[in-house]
């Protein structure tokens, strides 16, 4: 393994859940209600596993656990507010991967939170794991979010289904996206690399 | 010297908005050669997540201190003028650990 992927300076003996502004903590039953209501946002539903639909609550969280590797409450730094969701699972050890999802809260969407918490995760899962890439599917809608993730090294577009889903009136892609561990440690040296670096707070004085 | 986070006094070292404006121009990959500050980062200039982060890192370097841009402000930041407003909020605010208990 080439180098510390801890995003500091020092390696750690522990992974670090913290970034820049975001905590990535447990998920406790206080967290489900909140991540019932997420799941359900008319902005959300269609992008996230349930596709539209509207499971029960009991069904909700029957899914919410199988097939998890690891998963995550993204919360701001130093709050319990539930901001979204970061879930690595189906992990296959054999042949050293793993899928990844990650559902943020609309007002979020386009600030660079949802891959400040991704990249968090992936931090976490390549430091205890050693898997050689991480794969998401999304679907065109939402990829328009991170698009320009692929030219600047984030992952790679490994597929595309042309008008898998339909949303909005019409059909959308499928895309498959693979983060590699090299392209992990790539990004570490750019803007990412701060994302994952711990920095001084300042005290934001309430809105008039 | 910008960079140079001042305790105690306030910054004169604080871009105004036109050189913040050239500033965006010439440090952020993804804008176009020209800007207003009416113009609406993801409507108009095509801001993705990832523009965003280049952003936020953009301007935390230039406010300097090793400063990290609060969730408060980065969602109060909607067009180029919002990213100048932000920017000098964060560059006039006290850290926490300066901050009087």
């Amino acid at each position: 393994m080439s180098g510390p992927i801890t995003g500091e300076d020092q390696p750690r003996l522990s992974p670090s859940l913290q970034t820049r502004r975001l905590q990535l903590r447990m998920l406790t039953n206080e967290d489900h209600a909140p991540l019932y209501r997420l799941s359900s946002d008319p902005d959300v539903t269609f992008q996230w596993r349930f596709r539209g639909t509207t499971p029960s609550y009991d069904e909700f969280l029957k899914q919410l656990y199988p097939g998890v590797l690891c998963q995550f409450v993204v919360s701001p730094l130093g709050s319990q507010e539930v901001l979204g969701l970061v879930v690595a699972y189906n992990a296959d050890f054999r042949h050293r991967f793993c899928h990844a999802a990650v559902v943020m809260h609309p007002r979020l969407h386009r600030r660079g939170l949802g891959i400040e918490a991704f990249m968090g995760l992936a931090r976490y899962v390549y430091y205890g794991w050693d898997f050689r890439m991480i794969i998401m599917e999304t679907v065109g809608i939402a990829f328009e979010n991170f698009s320009r993730g692929e030219e600047a090294g984030y992952f790679t577009v490994e597929g595309r289904i042309r008008d898998q889903f339909y949303y909005g009136g019409r059909y959308w892609d499928g895309i498959s996206v693979t983060h590699r561990r090299d392209q992990f440690e790539k990004v570490m040296q750019g803007p990412v690399g701060q994302l994952l670096s711990p920095g001084r707070r300042v005290k934001v004085p309430p809105s008039k | 010297m910008r960079g140079e986070m001042a305790t105690g006094n306030a910054r004169t070292d604080v871009m105004s908005l036109d050189e913040f404006k050239a500033w965006f121009v010439a440090e952020i990959e993804w804008s176009p050669s020209e800007i207003s500050e009416d113009n609406d980062l993801v409507e108009d200039l095509g801001m993705d997540s990832v523009g965003a982060v280049d952003l936020m890192a953009a301007i935390e370097d230039a406010v300097g201190g090793d400063v990290i841009m609060p969730i408060e402000l980065l969602l109060r930041i909607t067009t180029v003028r919002d990213a100048y407003l932000q920017y000098c909020a964060l560059a006039h605010l006290p850290y926490e650990s300066e901050v009087a208990r």
